[in-house]
């Protein structure tokens, strides 16, 4: 694995600097959907930015990414399940 | 100690069977917050009212807590790069300073879970205009107040898992049993480490920012 200070430092800064976008974004007015739309959004970044180069997820083989990736969708169906159930519940 | 078993290259390239089982575990823990945080938003779509961002939790107190993990991910990345190339006494560091980054990270979760149970007529004012009656933020604060807990005590007892495990790791790398061609066990310390702040980044949007 070679040296990567500076890629690892500057992963550490558009972190830093993406959370203090959050945390205005919030304050800025912004629609009720647009906000949650931005947050989601800089949040998936954050995590890609973590997985990638923290994690170096970037510099392992496609079968790894794939194992980890894949549980994501499922995940993503259980939340639609989830949602169909609770808005049942509450306008019976 | 060598370094130990690589799986098959052409799948899994030189990641090592510990460092499979880690993903592995990973990607469980994964989902079992998945299923807290999913649960919650479920819980959230049936309330009839829910506290905007910001009126109860203090947003940047925890936007102070992220920063803290990820200043610790910085330092953790830094000890595996330090041991890469034979640094002894860089790894000791940055495993120092990651250690101190969780724990004072949960030190501030201590503060706050504090100023939540004590009470206040301040808080007492910010909950009643967030729909809540009494002085104290509790886990019986209605749905709001369970799903908070749940999950930030959950997120909670992995940084302290992560502490103790990295602390063992610290306690290791002072007897010098790491090197370039034996850290391993660092990296995987590290992968669980990266995922404590993966899942922080998560959480924070989830339950304090929307």
């Amino acid at each position: 694995m070679e040296d990567h200070k500076k890629t690892y430092f500057w992963n550490a800064v558009w972190l830093a600097i993406l959370t203090v976008i959050e945390v205005f974004a919030i304050d800025m007015g912004l629609p009720r959907t647009g906000l949650i739309v931005l947050l989601l959004s800089i949040t998936v970044t954050k995590i890609l930015l973590v997985a990638m180069v923290y994690m170096h997820l970037r510099y392992e083989t496609k079968t790894l990414r794939r194992l980890i990736f894949l549980p994501i969708p499922l995940a993503l169906y259980f939340l639609w399940g989830v949602m169909y159930d609770s808005a049942f519940d509450w306008t019976l | 100690m060598d370094q130990a078993i690589t799986m098959n290259k052409t799948s899994f390239g030189t990641a090592t069977t510990g460092k499979l089982g880690m993903w592995l575990f990973i990607v469980m823990d994964g989902l079992t917050f998945g299923a807290i945080l999913i649960g919650g938003l479920g819980l959230r779509i049936g309330a009839e009212s829910w506290p905007a961002a910001g009126s109860v939790l203090n947003v940047p107190l925890t936007a102070f807590n992220t920063f803290l993990l990820i200043c610790s991910s910085f330092t953790m990345v830094m000890a595996l790069n330090s041991i890469l190339r034979g640094d002894q006494k860089g790894l000791v560091k940055y495993l120092i300073l990651t250690i101190a980054g969780g724990v004072l990270f949960l030190c501030v979760q201590v503060w706050e879970y504090s100023h939540f149970i004590i009470g206040s007529e301040h808080l007492e004012s910010i909950l009643k205009g967030a729909g809540f009656t009494g002085s104290q933020f509790l886990p019986t604060t209605g749905i709001y107040g369970s799903t908070f807990y749940a999950t930030t005590m959950f997120h909670g007892l992995h940084v302290l898992s992560g502490v103790i495990y990295l602390s063992i790791i610290l306690s290791m790398a002072f007897k010098e049993k790491f090197g370039p061609d034996n850290y391993d066990r660092v990296e995987i310390a590290g992968l669980f480490w990266h995922f404590i702040d993966l899942v922080w980044i998560l959480v924070f949007t989830v339950i304090y920012l929307i």
